[in-house]
């Protein structure tokens, strides 16, 4: 009978279009959680390359409640995301500045990556709460205190050995706490190098800053300047299909670099064709003013600039030089009945060279490639004899000013507090290309490939029709050149009362979204649309959200919270070709969201417990995509509108101690993460004005959100010795992981032609299922104290049992071909193994 | 025990969670009606009763599995399907990736079931809009037949040949001829002597292959030209004819190339001048051996002996022969002799000669041919021996015989 209630109760929610009631959860019940959970910060950047991917996990090591920690460190290997949100539904704070990025709404963790020593104390919280800083995100938040009191009194030198993403880090911080002279000063500075990461041709050369000065200039005002900047260039790693795995033996195998020979013919280095580069200082300055005992004015300023380039490999009637590119792979060969070709593509692929990147191939035929050019930069007779680039380097460029203002007030009486808020935040994306190694050639042509073949208007091929047949060299930018602006004012008000029995908040916020597009090309294609401002596209929204504790003793809760909101569209997601064009999608409108959840909470000395039940739905949101489509010699945009989520679920963290200094924590996640609508797709080409496909519905419903698991546990035991050490050991356990969907294929025309019962019906609809992993995780730590030095040794090992076969994610290639699925396999991506963290840490 | 309540809460969530798993969304389901299934024997039936080319503008499909693919170039555009009621042949509008063995439904809706040349054919098949593919792998093991067995109902179907072997004369030959690309047919023959051929394009990769020497077995597809049937190899590799060669057919002599004693045949003249000679007389499509002692007024006496080269029986068990004759005017009858002892030249009278008994032409008044019968020579099985066609004649009289298609198998 009850467990009949409870699926009544569980499936009637899941239609339920209304919202959940309003509650609270008091910032003191996790803060007792769970104190002793060991810190460890890796950012997660140091599994996942992709900035998209990035998420709040990093962030949430710190966090004390033991779901949160364990999800944030134990599950981050398996890209586990809390609640199956992603980045953008938290809110990152930097002095309680909102820091995430307008265009994208994700955090921008690679403003301060490397940091850890001021980003380890931040505040963080992974569901809806009250926040006294802005209304935060439906994911929670997580506020960086980058004061310069922020930063202990004293120094902190440590260093750390690792065979992830960097093999060694190196940090000092120093904090001058505040002096008798009202001031405070705080440094930190670190570096992160590796010559070769965890995977073949992945380098790491990262450093960081941070400089802070506090004035408290009298009792009521006080003064705060944070610089922080974080650059970097690094060597991505890139997933490839099983068959490229298996046939080069290597679960990582990275697609992305190759041997170079130098120029003295002989040395042959290891270069990356896919590179990153990013460097965006952020200087904020904070006015705290206490105005009375009880009222406060927070008030930033904050400004971040700088830029953010990924470099890729670009060709012009050439082959295709992506190693792993799929008419290279023997299954390829083997599919169109060319065994001849298959042997030869299979003998290539065992050996080192001819499955990574040719370099010396690419500037062999660059240096072949003579050829005259007539009427460069448009001026009739200015011909040109030299060598035109088959291949390059390109760099693609999104580089950042963005500026705010935040003006927080808090006034406290007894039972209540009260806070309200202004914010504004701008931001200018400048997104465009430029040549980063001609590879031997003199130039590159800066026109329309695409184009070039199909029209016979020479017009229509040109990039920029201001500045036809341009010729471009080294650090030159070509392509594609514009600016998308983002303006966000935001108000925002929270009250919260607190009772013996009950405590409340509730929180609104209004807010205001403008973006537009300015070309600074005037494309041969779209030549009324893509040359200066867009239309302006302008988003109101609203937001609500509240929450109440039910304190059934001093020891045991039931809270809940709900929120309902609109949010805007992303710019990123908007614009469906921004390369070329000012169109946006078609009847842009705001996302609904809503969600709650209910708490059931123990704080027992020996044993603490959060137990919830989350729902979420979010409705109307856009989707796209672009990949290289080598039939189209162009990106390819694939853009859904009306794309709903739908998560539920329930977290469970436990922590008990058993007896002397053991302790014992349980963790599960258990979730549903899914698409819940039917979605309408259309389909853009960058170099054509075609439109691949227009409105076509996508069938989606019910499909699971990919490249996760959807559920997970953990199992932990603790020692804490009397000695000031202490050892654990964690069991982790991966469920339910999908390959996210590729909507193209779950659509009417992808099985046309097709019966039920023709293999191919399944073969396209169904969603690939991996399988479930685990992996055994150690931490060990000790503090010594010698004389006035404070030494910690901490040593972490993940994947102890070098567990090697756990796919962890993954997607399906948006190309493929409905008679033979499998000639487009998914991309695989593969937990890592044994991976350790070693570090050392002084303090004086 | 508060404890315990908790897991049970846990545990009762999780349970209701997954309870409510939902079925993934599909677009409108295309559904095939077992109506909607032809057999390709249907097929077959439905072409043979209108006659003529039928466009198929119903939503139609057939099954089977592709017997023969166009990976080696043999056929081009094209393959052979077959199911558990028929084969048919399939044209493609173009090149297709199909391999044999691959299980395939084919959309018929804008298909045209015709015939050409007798082969009953599903053209017009677009691979992209009309094939779909559901699974590899399934070779479908060829039907057992002997080359007399072989009828024009098995059109377009899988067979296996066991112990046959290409006729001597065509061993050095190739497939086809690879250089000018034009298809050739090789003839294969069983150990009775029944032959077939096999028709190869010149365009396939082992057009160039020379044929394999021995006795064995060969797959192949029934095709027909015209009700003329031949056979189709898939690949050069099921032609596993390595074994030791039977006899098989030891010798044909037509006298198609207008000559008596071409092939080592030779003309033993014991009496007189009249002797063998070639004719197309009396409007023959091709020549045949004719031998009279009228000399227009008067018989002329003779004795003239034509003998087959020296005949190898060695692998023979139940060697024959057959020939067709034809006789006009009184006289001795032809004999037909066989020696083991004659030595090839010089006066057959001094060799020992048994005589066969074949049935000869007694009608005097026409040139109608008569056929031997076959002609029992098991009692030299094992020899080397000689055949020969005795032509008696006196001064007072003396037919005129003519012989032709002179067949000698293992």
């Amino acid at each position: 009978m009850l467990q009949k209630s409870i699926f009544l109760f569980f499936c009637l929610s899941l239609s339920l279009t209304g919202f959940n009631q309003i509650s609270k959860d008091s910032l003191s019940v996790e803060d007792t959680l769970n104190s002793n959970t060991p810190v460890f910060i890796t950012t997660l950047e140091d599994l996942d390359n992709n900035t998209g991917g990035q998420n709040v996990s990093g962030m949430l090591q710190s966090s004390r409640d033991v779901f949160a920690a364990t999800a944030g460190f134990n599950f981050s290997a398996a890209r586990f995301r809390i609640r199956g949100y992603n980045s953008d539904k938290t809110v990152l704070f930097l002095n309680g500045i909102p820091m995430n990025d307008l265009e994208t709404g994700w955090g921008t963790f690679y403003k301060w990556g490397g940091l850890n020593d001021i980003t380890r104390y931040s505040e963080t919280k992974s569901w809806l709460s009250a926040n006294p800083y802005h209304f935060g995100g439906i994911g929670g938040y997580s506020n960086i205190n980058a004061k310069a009191t922020g930063v202990r009194k004293g120094s902190r030198l440590s260093y750390a050995a690792t065979n992830r993403a960097y093999s060694h880090r190196l940090m000092y911080t120093y904090g001058t706490g505040m002096m008798k002279n009202g001031w405070a000063f705080a440094l930190s500075l670190s570096t992160r190098y590796a010559r070769e990461g965890y995977v073949d041709g992945t380098f790491y050369e990262a450093y960081s800053y941070f400089l802070a000065a506090e004035k408290k200039i009298n009792k009521k005002h006080s003064l705060n300047l944070t610089i922080l900047g974080a650059p970097s260039r690094r060597g991505r790693a890139g997933i490839s299909t099983q068959e490229a795995y298996d046939l080069s033996g290597n679960i990582y195998y990275n697609p992305n670099w190759g041997w170079q020979t130098a120029a003295d013919g002989e040395t042959r280095f290891k270069r990356n064709s896919r590179t990153t580069d990013s460097h965006m200082p952020v200087v904020a300055l904070s006015h705290d003013f206490k105005i009375s005992k009880n009222t406060e004015l927070k008030t930033s300023l904050n400004t971040s600039w700088g830029k953010y380039g990924r470099t890729a490999l670009n060709w012009y009637d050439a082959p295709d030089p992506r190693p792993d590119y799929y008419k290279k792979l023997p299954s390829y060969f083997a599919g169109i009945n060319d065994p001849v070709n298959e042997a030869v593509a299979l003998a290539n692929w065992q050996n080192e060279d001819g499955r990574q990147v040719d370099w010396d191939q690419l500037y062999f035929a660059n240096s072949k490639n003579l050829y005259t050019f007539e009427d460069v930069n448009g001026e009739a007779g200015n011909n040109l004899e030299a060598l035109r680039a088959k291949y390059i380097v390109e760099s693609r460029w999104n580089n950042q000013v963005s500026g705010g203002l935040s003006s927080v007030l808090t006034k406290k009486w007894e039972k209540l507090t009260f806070a309200a808020g202004v914010f504004v935040q701008m931001q200018r994306n400048h997104s465009f290309k430029t040549i980063n190694d001609l590879l031997g050639a003199d130039y590159w042509l800066d026109i329309d490939q695409f184009a070039e073949q199909d029209f016979l208007d020479p017009n229509v091929s040109q990039i920029d029709l201001n500045n036809p047949n341009r010729l471009v060299e080294t650090d030159d930018i070509f392509g594609y050149n514009y600016y998308i602006y983002n303006l966000r004012n935001a108000l925002f008000s929270q009250v919260e009362y607190k009772t013996k029995k009950f405590d409340f908040y509730a929180a609104v916020e209004l807010s205001d979204r403008l973006f537009w597009r300015e070309g600074l090309y005037r494309d041969g294609k779209f030549p009324e649309n893509s040359f200066g401002s867009s239309d302006k596209n302008n988003f109101v929204n609203y937001a609500l959200k509240g929450g109440a504790v039910y304190k059934i003793s001093g020891r045991q809760f039931i809270t809940a919270n709900g929120a309902v909101l609109t949010a805007p569209p992303t710019s990123r997601s908007a614009y469906i070709s921004p390369r070329t064009r000012n169109f946006t999608v078609d009847g842009l409108e705001n996302e609904f969201i809503y969600t709650g959840d209910i708490n059931y909470i123990l704080r027992f000395p020996k044993l603490k417990m959060r137990l919830t039940y989350y729902y979420m739905e979010r409705k109307n949101a856009i989707w796209s995509r672009s990949f290289y489509h080598d039939e189209y010699n162009s990106f390819v945009n694939f853009v859904m509108k009306d794309v709903n989520y739908f998560h539920q679920g329930i977290e469970l963290g436990v922590d008990a101690k058993l007896f002397a200094g053991l302790s014992a924590n349980a963790v599960l996640a258990y979730g549903q993460h899914l698409y819940n609508s039917r979605p309408s797709a259309s389909i853009y080409v960058d170099n054509s004005a075609e439109v691949l496909a227009e409105d076509k519905t996508v069938y989606l419903t019910n499909y699971k959100i990919g490249g996760m698991p959807q559920s997970a546990l953990s199992a932990g035991l603790k020692y804490s010795g009397k000695k000031y050490w202490f050892a654990g050991v964690n069991f982790n356990y991966f469920m339910d992981l999908y390959l996210d969907p590729n909507p193209d294929r779950r659509t009417a025309e992808a099985v046309d032609g097709f019966v039920t019962t023709d293999p191919q019906w399944n073969e396209t609809l169904d969603q690939t299922r991996l399988d479930n992993g685990y992996s055994l995780s150690l931490f060990a730590g000790k503090s010594f104290k010698i004389n006035d030095y404070f030494l910690n040794i901490n040593v972490n090992i993940n994947n102890l049992t070098n567990n090697r076969s756990f796919v962890s994610g993954g997607f399906e290639q948006l190309r493929y071909d409905p008679q033979d699925i499998g000639k487009f396999p998914p991309k695989l991506a593969y937990m890592y193994g044994l991976n350790y963290f070693v570090m050392a840490t002084l303090r004086f | 025990m508060r404890r315990y309540s908790v897991l049970y809460i846990v545990f009762l969530t999780v349970l209701g969670l997954s309870s409510c798993k939902k079925e993934l969304d599909t677009p409108p389901p295309n559904v095939l009606n077992s109506s909607d299934i032809l057999t390709i024997d249907s097929l077959r039936n439905w072409q043979q009763s209108v006659g003529g080319a039928i466009s198929i503008q119903d939503s139609l499909s057939v099954f089977g599995i592709v017997t023969m693919d166009e990976t080696n170039g043999n056929i081009y555009k094209n393959a052979y399907l077959q199911d558990h009621t028929g084969a048919i042949n399939v044209r493609f509008t173009s090149s297709t990736d199909l391999v044999e063995g691959d299980s395939i439904r084919i959309s018929l809706y804008g298909t045209v079931l015709n015939e050409f040349s007798g082969v009953i054919q599903l053209d017009s098949v677009d691979e992209e809009i009309n094939v779909i593919h559901r699974s590899s792998g399934h070779s479908m093991t060829p039907e057992i037949k002997t080359i007399s067995d072989i009828t024009l109902d098995d059109e377009s179907h899988l067979i296996k040949i066991e112990n046959v072997q290409f006729l001597n004369s065509e061993l050095p030959n190739t497939w086809a001829d690879a250089v000018n690309q034009f298809a050739q047919n090789r003839t294969i023959e069983d150990c009775d002597g029944n032959q077939m051929y096999i028709r190869t394009s010149g365009f396939a990769d082992f057009a160039g292959t020379e044929l394999p020497e021995g006795n064995g077995s060969v797959v192949c597809i029934v095709s027909e030209y015209n009700g003329e049937l031949q056979l189709i190899l898939r690949s050069v590799e099921e032609a596993q004819m390595s074994g030791d060669r039977c006899a098989g057919q030891i010798l044909v002599k037509n006298f198609d190339d207008d000559n008596v004693i071409s092939e080592g045949w030779t003309i033993q003249q014991v009496t007189g001048t009249d002797t063998w000679e070639t004719s197309s007389a009396g409007g023959a499509p091709t020549p045949y051996a004719v031998i009279s002692n009228w000399n227009g007024s008067g018989n002329n006496e003779c004795e003239s002996w034509l003998i087959s080269p020296e005949l190898d029986f060695s692998l023979s068990t139940s060697p024959s022969m057959s020939f067709v004759n034809a006789y006009n005017y009184g006289g001795p009858v032809l004999e037909v002799l066989v020696s083991s002892d004659y030595t090839g030249t010089g006066d057959p009278n001094a060799a020992t000669w048994t005589a066969l008994s074949p049935t000869l032409d007694t009608n005097a008044s026409t040139w109608e041919w008569t056929e031997s019968g076959s002609l029992d020579l098991s009692a030299f099985a094992g020899s080397t021996v000689f055949i020969a066609f005795k032509y008696t004649g006196s001064s007072s009289d003396g037919s005129t015989w003519e012989i032709d298609d002179i067949e000698i198998n293992g």
